[in-house]
């Protein structure tokens, strides 16, 4: 493995660790004010603050444009009215994948993490955290075996 | 007559020296076949079952990341789990070498060492007596975020692995 791999994902446990001993607290915001591109849905965001910078996490959808601006940023701009890039798209369409940036006071990035799937996991533990499931599930629990009793 | 017997002794060595050198030739061409062979199996069996198994180990890596959300002692899912993803590394070492190797060989012993000791019945009324269950549980949680971790990587490597090789061949 790479030593820039195998670094980004220690930096993304240390985050997950920190999110679920609740050090890091994460705020939701409302996914059309962070961002989002022509290319791109944003179907979730959270920020948080760590040390001096503001971290930024999302969940995106790539839209079916999303595939030709990939091939042309790959210099494959022709192939993008193929019939196979047709397809490709539509397979596209569908993709998500969750983004971690360091970000400015106004939300514009900084700079990407590179993608790894851990940054699921960490989107995982960020949800179940704010939305306070666990507590949920711990209060049901209790009810019920109160009522049981 | 003298002719023929010089003539007969050159030819017999050789003829000595041509086999030898055909069988050396031969045996050199055999082991390069041998291991080109090897290689050509060892590509398409990493091919073929490498992105299955890093999948399934990134899969199971993110149901023990769930597991720690709300961690409270060994139980029966994250056991099953950690042997199911035992099993599943088991498989992966053997189509990978090197590195890779070493590290699923390393994780397979940790997860051997955390199912063993959290199933040890010495360990728990040990816990129980000395009222330090909670040390123990924070101990296996931080044991757990570990193989978590290495779960990850491994996974990340695979993948990486496979996309090299891919522009390679």
């Amino acid at each position: 493995m790479t030593d820039v791999t195998d670094k980004t994902i220690d930096a993304i446990a240390k985050l997950i660790s920190l999110t679920r001993q609740e050090k890091l607290v994460w705020s939701p915001i409302n996914p059309t004010r962070f961002k989002g591109g022509l290319d791109e849905t944003i179907l979730l965001s959270f920020k948080v603050k760590y040390t001096d910078k503001i971290l930024g996490l999302y969940k995106r959808r790539l839209k079916t444009s999303g595939l030709s601006s990939h091939l042309k940023n790959e210099g494959l701009g022709l192939l993008s009215s193929y019939p196979q890039a047709h397809k490709l798209s539509e397979e596209y369409r569908g993709a998500t994948e969750v983004v971690l940036e360091i970000v400015d006071d106004y939300e514009n990035t900084l700079w990407e993490f590179p993608r790894e799937r851990i940054l699921e996991d960490l989107l995982s533990v960020v949800m179940y955290k704010t939305s306070g499931a666990g507590d949920l599930i711990e209060r049901l629990i209790h009810d019920s075996r109160a009522e049981a009793a | 007559m003298l002719m023929n017997e010089i003539l007969y002794f050159f030819a017999g060595h050789v003829g000595t020296a041509l086999g030898t050198l055909s069988s050396v030739i031969s045996l050199i061409l055999t082991v390069i076949i041998f291991i080109n062979v090897k290689n050509i199996r060892k590509y398409y069996a990493f091919t073929a079952r490498v992105p299955e198994l890093s999948e399934r180990i990134a899969s199971n890596s993110s149901l023990l990341n769930n597991h720690l959300n709300s961690y409270n002692g060994m139980t029966v899912p994250i056991r099953t789990l950690l042997a199911e993803t035992e099993v599943l590394l088991v498989s992966l070492s053997k189509n990978v070498d090197g590195s890779l190797k070493k590290d699923a060989s390393y994780l397979i012993k940790n997860i051997k060492t955390i199912n063993a000791s959290s199933d040890s019945f010495i360990v728990r009324v040990l816990s129980v007596l000395h009222k330090n269950r909670r040390i123990d549980i924070n101990s296996q949680k931080m044991l757990l975020e570990n193989i978590y971790i290495s779960l990850c990587k491994i996974s990340a490597t695979c993948n990486a692995k496979h996309e090299d090789d891919r522009w390679e061949r």
